[in-house]
């Protein structure tokens, strides 16, 4: 039996930025962005899904004069992209 | 990149391709630390060493000062060019930042001691910022950085021979086997990594 994937990494973008935050403690939008090549418009977007998933945290502060937004991965965004590659690799095993 | 469903495979090649390029994204800048506070202290020590022989005046070691100073200064400046770049910390980065600024710390308070009273100054400087290249070196699984650290802190023992301000230069030579040149080393390889990609 498959185990259902989370519906909400399984999405091109959002692992992707999930993928990055597993790896670094913290990134920032910038970061994010040039990473993944998004726009900034559609990563606000699926930024904002990710936090109101409580998968990770958005924190907007400045950086000198400069805006900055510094997203971290949460415990429950860990827990669930642990799961998600658990569940991938069933697929991929059987 | 956009917002589409992926297969299996697909997600776990993204997952892959993200954490690998986050990796070399900050193994790119990771030589700069080495470079900046390496140079400016070489160059620093060299001053010093230049003004006491000229003047043999005790002002000349106020100059130590300017380390601190000059390396937070680049370290700030280079910031700032990078600022397009994005910003992103590891937990590995956060360590060693904790290693470097509790390290640096004492370092500074063992500089204001010995304006007070008689110190081995340079020999528990290179001593103290040598344990911080080895670890730095373990942590970042890099032996250059290691090897470094250790070349330096036996090159410490050279201190026992010479006397005086010529201790300056041997500091300055010690400096750059234990951070210049392992800077170098870190960037030459970093670069051809990316040039075989």
């Amino acid at each position: 039996m498959f185990k259902s994937l989370d519906s909400l990494l399984h999405s091109e973008l959002r692992l992707a930025v999930m993928s990055i935050l597993v790896s670094a403690e913290e990134a920032d939008f910038v970061f994010l962005r040039n990473q993944t090549g998004a726009t900034a418009g559609n990563l606000s977007v699926q930024l904002d899904k990710l936090q109101r998933a409580d998968y990770i945290t958005i924190n907007k502060g400045f950086n000198g004069k400069m805006p900055r937004t510094i997203c971290r991965i949460t415990q429950t965004g860990r827990n669930a992209f642990a799961a998600y590659v658990e569940a991938l690799q069933g697929y991929i095993g059987k | 990149m956009k917002e589409r469903e992926l297969n299996a495979t697909e997600s776990l090649e993204l997952i892959t391709r993200m954490i690998q390029t986050t990796r070399q994204q900050v193994e790119q800048s990771s030589h700069l630390p080495f470079l900046v506070w390496g140079y400016t202290t070489v160059i620093t020590t060299l001053a010093v060493w230049c003004t006491y022989t000229l003047t043999h005046s005790n002002i000349a070691f106020w100059l130590w000062f300017a380390i601190p100073l000059l390396g937070w200064a680049a370290m700030l400046s280079i910031g700032k060019k990078d600022a397009n770049k994005g910003y992103v910390r590891t937990p590995i980065d956060r360590i060693l930042s904790y290693i470097w600024v509790v390290l640096g710390i004492a370092g500074l308070v063992a500089t204001m001691a010995s304006f007070m009273r008689p110190l081995p100054i340079l020999f528990i400087i290179v001593l103290l910022m040598g344990s911080g290249s080895i670890i730095s070196g373990l942590i970042l699984q890099l032996r250059a950085i290691t090897m470094a650290g250790c070349i330096g802190m036996a090159l410490s023992l050279l201190f026992l021979l010479v006397q005086g301000i010529n201790q300056c230069l041997i500091f300055a030579v010690i400096f750059m086997v234990m951070m210049v040149i392992p800077g170098h080393i870190m960037q030459y390889k970093h670069n051809k990594k990316q040039h075989n990609v």
